[in-house]
């Protein structure tokens, strides 16, 4: 009789904890339509925060950053949403996630703006159902990166959409570095033309990232370059070329400031050429590595005259999807003018704030955003790529690496 | 370097930054606590907090918040024995048989107390490791990443004794699971039969959640009993402090190990309690009773996984590896607060990297002392009959799987791995080994790839290769050496009991 009363009481309270663990999952699951995020309901109260918070970034600006003109633009929204194709923590929503409080100060009418994940979707399926279903109202803004675009130019079948029909707000810039270790005893990059040594690159997969590194190797005739294929990321590429795994190697600006160029002043690795970066239609040196020439300029150095040939139209091709534009915000097309008007105009308020130049590199990186028409202009850069191109490149990612586009 | 350390700690132990720490603590707590989320949603959620944050106290913010998500998911483990994440699954192999034995106290307060003592040796330990760690990391090549996984695989034998050819059908099986998804190597996806859900593999926590959870919720609720088949509770804190006490050396020897294998980016930290569980079962003295409720197989796992988060954040820190999803985020977060990570983390910036260790170490004492106070109500649990307690686990655990990708598949795997689990249980196959080929799947694919890719066959002489093949040759010749003739006659194939 005893242990039954005892256990009578705990199924009581068990009861009722039930209860009330269940009420809370409710209200915490079931915020709104789509309750695709969590965050969502706290971000709101957070960012409410966020701009008052003290030694936050925020508290020098006032509300009156605001555009006066069309301060009910976003009047009738709940919130807007920056959508994340990508889990927590990687680059496009850590990105995302410091621009959020921004765009929110300096949008008209201080909208809330969150940032939305879909972790373990892929991406092609978040962008394709962004694609399809977002509203034109401004409410959902799309972070896209080289795992989004590249699908659209490639014209895989399971993508369902394309670039040129949305809108791009603003966009972050990417640069990369080739370098080697000194252990191979390169001293100029010019050897690399046509060089029959053997050279072994540790990277992840032929299509994305690594992309223009193996045109690279197209491009200067490398006979015996040889990509391994299948690390888990740059870390693990660096690793091995650290530990001799791999004996070329590239890294995008920010890490190879961070990571490589303190340690080239030291002697343990040799930088060969930069990307370089789009301006005006030509390709010109990284303004991050004035110093450091870009591909077009080794090649030419080294045989003479201005590179050529597929191989190379190819990565030009590549460039601007992979770095100059590497990701982009867009809202979806029938979004209204005066709508897109304010969040280009947003960022460039974003990009002069005081605060967020100081906290950007570490986050954004070293470039500036890409804002109003040099993004657009950016994106034409990125659509120019012509049929031809596209199937060059098909056709050598099959012949090489054997994958299907 | 000493002074260096206890500078790190005065640093820590001022009142604003302890209370950041322990702000951290409670909201991982709370975030923990809800099923589904998860410590990398806390992390996620402060993230836009922490810009302009001052450096230290967003340090041991995010140190706080990492180190309970490590801590709480032993409960499941052996309330329920189901593998909580990615850190608690060998606990659930001697940790259940002891809930049902009316000891479940005593599994959570030894578990916890193994944790605490686990995360400070770890913690300290990593004061040495660091400056091994870069050297050692560079020394291992993919091959030898590849016998790491190797290792870990090969507790898929060691797990299986008397049952070897139906754990290692098991095992294999888990294998061919895990190729289902994203190819390590090749941008393709496989065994995807055309539905959207599987491009991207089966989700962990569902697999785990129905192999393991929904067989024992069944079998509960046939039997009409409590989780604990004794009515007495038989349990205390006191007797777990004993015991972790009893078992110091193994403590010390597995928090070592746990620290070491944690530095070893790849093969993650989902199979090191496994390796461990493995090495102490074979390496103790009267291991007959491992599976059934040894005390030892829960001190064993739970300090390796609590001194493992102090190895897996060296590749964090010195290569800007993430070896987690939570490490990513940490990563980020140490991102936002200007901490520039790489070789200079032991260099010049050493004082930031024990700050960070230090605040790792008390953030796991805070962490294991106050789920060492739950664990007398979550004890408790054990004795309300299943009727009662399982439709709210049910519920629950429905809504975790749910959580993964917010699909119905997500259920839909749930039953099915809950069906599959049921059937392996009543046919007595474990199903430890399936949870272990599908974790290493991936891993072990990718690294034998591109070693044969960069190597052709001549991996399998690269001296690393060939040592750590020799330790997997003893680690499994010793066990079969010792007792096993006892432990096939007494194994009834299924490791969990199962008395039907």
């Amino acid at each position: 009789m005893r242990a039954r009363t005892t256990r009578t009481r705990l199924g009581r309270k068990l009861r009722i904890g039930a209860i009330a663990s269940i009420l809370l999952l409710a209200v915490a699951c079931g915020d709104g339509e789509d309750a695709q995020d969590d965050t969502t309901a706290d971000a709101d109260a957070g960012d409410a925060d966020a701009d008052a918070d003290a030694g936050d970034a925020d508290a020098d600006a006032g509300d009156g950053d605001a555009t006066a003109a069309g301060d009910d633009l976003f009047a009738d929204l709940d919130e807007i949403s920056i959508v994340v194709p990508g889990s927590v923590g990687g680059g496009s929503d850590t990105q995302s996630r410091l621009l959020a409080p921004l765009l929110s100060q300096y949008l008209p009418g201080n909208p809330t703006v969150t940032v939305e994940n879909a972790p373990d979707v892929p991406t092609i399926t978040v962008v394709n159902d962004w694609h399809s279903n977002a509203p034109t109202d401004g409410s959902s803004v799309l972070i896209s990166s080289t795992s989004s675009v590249f699908p659209a130019l490639f014209g895989q079948e399971e993508a369902n959409y394309t670039l040129d029909s949305w809108i791009p707000l603003a966009g972050v810039t990417q640069g990369a570095v080739a370098y080697t270790t000194a252990d191979t005893g390169i001293t100029d990059p010019t050897e690399l033309y046509q060089s029959d040594e053997e050279w072994i690159y540790a990277g992840q997969t032929a299509l994305g990232g690594d992309t223009p590194m193996l045109l690279a190797f197209e491009i200067f005739e490398m006979s015996n370059a040889q990509a391994i294929l299948g690390y888990d990321g740059r870390g693990p590429s660096r690793i091995a070329l650290e530990s001799g795994e791999s004996n070329i190697n590239y890294d995008t600006s920010a890490s190879y400031l961070e990571h490589v160029e303190p340690r080239v002043a030291e002697g343990e690795f040799v930088p060969l050429f930069s990307f370089g970066q789009y301006s005006g239609g030509e390709l010109v040196r990284d303004p991050l590595f004035p110093d450091l020439p870009h591909i077009g300029e080794v090649y030419e150095a080294a045989a003479g005259q201005a590179p050529s040939g597929p191989a190379w139209v190819g990565m030009e091709a590549m460039l601007p999807a992979r770095l100059g534009l590497n990701k982009i915000f867009w809202v979806p097309e029938g979004t209204s003018d005066e709508i897109v008007e304010a969040f280009r105009q947003a960022f460039v308020e974003i990009n002069e704030d005081e605060g967020f130049v100081a906290e950007k590199e570490d986050v954004i990186g070293p470039y500036a955003l890409a804002l109003g028409d040099d993004v657009v202009a950016g994106v034409e850069n990125v659509l120019r790529v012509s049929e031809d191109d596209i199937q060059w490149l098909k056709g050598w990612l099959k012949d090489k690496y054997d994958v299907d586009v | 370097m000493f002074e260096a350390a206890v500078d790190a700690l005065g640093v820590l132990l001022q009142f604003e930054t302890l209370l950041w720490l322990l702000a951290g603590v409670v909201i991982g707590v709370t975030v923990g606590f809800l099923p589904g989320l998860g410590g990398s949603v806390g992390l996620a959620i402060l993230l836009p907090f922490i810009f302009g944050m001052d450096p230290v106290n967003g340090l041991v913010l995010l140190m706080g918040i990492t180190a309970i998500s490590n801590t709480a998911d032993t409960f499941p483990s052996v309330m329920m024995g189901v593998p909580g994440s990615a850190s608690s699954q060998a606990t659930i192999m001697d940790g259940y048989p002891m809930a049902k034995r009316g000891e479940a106290t005593t599994a959570l307060s030894a578990a916890f107390i193994a944790s605490m003592v686990g995360g400070i040796i770890g913690g300290v330990a990593l004061l040495g490791t660091i400056f091994i760690a870069r050297p050692l990391v560079l020394a291992l090549g993919t091959p030898e990443l590849f016998m790491f996984t190797l290792i870990g695989l090969s507790m898929v034998g060691i797990l299986s004794k008397g049952a070897a050819t139906a754990g290692l059908a098991a095992g294999f099986f888990g294998l061919l699971i895990g190729t289902i998804g994203p190819a390590p190597r090749v941008p393709i996806t496989r065994y995807d039969f055309g539905i959207d859900y599987l491009i991207l593999g089966i989700p962990l926590p569902v697999l785990a959640i129905g192999l393991f959870a929904i067989p024992e919720v069944l079998d509960l609720l046939a039997r009409r009993q409590a989780i604990s088949e004794v009515a007495e509770q038989r349990g205390s804190r006191m007797a777990g402090l004993k015991a972790v006490w009893r078992n110091k050396m193994l403590v010390l020897r597995m928090s070592i190990i746990g620290n070491v294998l944690g530095i070893i980016p790849g093969i993650g930290g989902n199979v090191i309690d496994w390796i461990t569980y493995g090495i102490a079962r074979q390496t103790c003295k009267n291991n007959e009773n491992f599976g059934k409720g040894d005390v030892r197989g829960v001190i064993a796992p739970e300090a390796a996984n609590n001194s493992k988060e102090g190895g897996v954040l060296l590749p964090t820190l010195l290569f800007g590896i993430p070896g987690s999803g939570s490490m990513a985020l940490l990563l980020g977060g140490f991102l936002i607060l200007g901490i520039q990570v790489g070789p200079d983390m032991v260099g010049r910036n050493l004082d930031t990297t024990l700050l960070i260790i230090w605040a790792l170490v008390l953030a796991n004492i805070v962490a294991t002392s106050i789920s060492l106070g739950m664990t007398g109500p979550i004890g408790k649990l054990a004795t309300i009959p299943a009727a009662r307690l399982m439709p709210f686990l049910i519920v629950v655990m429905t809504l975790a799987s749910y959580q993964s990708r917010r699909s119905w598949g997500d259920v839909a795997t749930l039953l099915a791995f809950g069906a599959l689990g049921w059937a392996m249980k009543q046919i007595g196959m474990p199903r430890a080994p399936l949870l272990i080929g599908f974790v290493l799947a991936t891993p072990a694919e990718r690294f034998l790839g591109i070693s044969m890719a960069r190597y052709g066959y001549e991996w399998l002489l690269r001296p690393g290769v060939v040592v750590l093949g020799l330790l997997i040759v003893v680690l499994i010749a010793w066990g079969t050496r010792k007792g096993s003739s006892r432990l096939a006659a007494s194994a009834d194939a299924s490791f969990y009991e199962a008395e039907r």
